[in-house]
């Protein structure tokens, strides 16, 4: 029998999971734009990628900040291979809205959901989690997550609908003793800093 | 949903994510008869969020 197996110290999760088309959407989107730019899957979707079993309008999605030329190659690329911004027909408003703080999207053609919810990283937690990312390696197939002691703790303490709740607890049920309760507690520290400072 | 995160952490990989990629793609054939436009769609994820600011206002 084959497990989901987490490897702390190696930032890693291993599965062996069937894909589901969700999944096959995301590594479809991600591989375009892996091969530019660092980015970090948060969210309900890394939930659902260690076996939630539920639904998912969109995937959350954060990149490191980059140059507008970057970006348009990105753009051009997922254009071509056959998504769309939802927000905008032009690259470079849709770079606009990004450098501006805001969320723009991106959904396969003739769809409008699922969707991909991309924003830059923009505040001290989020780069702090980009650097402790985790890897779920499927088979060739590698994602980048956001760790999962951040996960929980902000579903539970800034999320907190009722959804985000028992994704938590899902995470905290599968990965029980593998998870770090001091990185938990840590994290709960610095959102309550960050956010209710 | 306790007892499937327990099915998740005691089964095999295989065998649980066949059941949830039942679900899954079954989510995903629906999408494709999703009822509103891009922009209708835009529209009303603002005025969630906008909500969502006013309640947390309170």
């Amino acid at each position: 029998m084959v497990e989901m197996e987490y490897i702390p110290n190696e930032r890693k999760i291993v599965s062996k999971k069937v894909l589901n088309e969700l999944d096959k959407l995301v590594l479809e989107f991600i591989g375009v734009v892996e091969k530019r730019v660092r980015y970090m899957i948060v969210s309900g979707y890394v939930a659902i990628l260690l076996g939630r079993s539920r639904a998912t309008e969109d995937v959350d999605i954060l990149i490191e900040r980059l140059d507008k030329n970057v970006f348009e190659r990105i753009f051009s690329v997922l254009k071509e291979a056959g998504f769309y911004c939802l927000n905008c027909e032009a690259a470079m408003s849709a770079f606009k809205y990004l450098s501006q703080g805001e969320a723009i999207r991106f959904a396969k053609k003739r769809m409008v959901i699922p969707n991909f919810e991309v924003k830059f990283m923009k505040n001290s937690v989020e780069e702090e989690c980009f650097k402790q990312c985790l890897k779920v390696e499927m088979g060739k197939k590698v994602l980048q997550v956001s760790n999962l002691e951040l996960q929980i703790v902000f579903k539970e303490k800034i999320l907190k609908s009722e959804k985000d709740i028992e994704d938590a607890r899902h995470l905290r049920m599968v990965f029980d003793e593998k998870l770090n309760k001091e990185k938990i507690e840590y994290w709960e520290r610095e959102i309550e800093k960050r956010y209710y400072g | 949903m306790e007892r499937w995160g327990d099915y998740v952490r005691s089964s095999d990989d295989k065998v649980w994510s066949s059941q949830q990629a039942f679900l899954i793609n079954a989510q995903m054939e629906s999408a494709k008869r999703y009822g509103l436009s891009a922009k209708e769609y835009l529209r009303l994820k603002e005025e969630v969020a906008k909500k969502m600011k006013e309640l947390e206002g309170f």
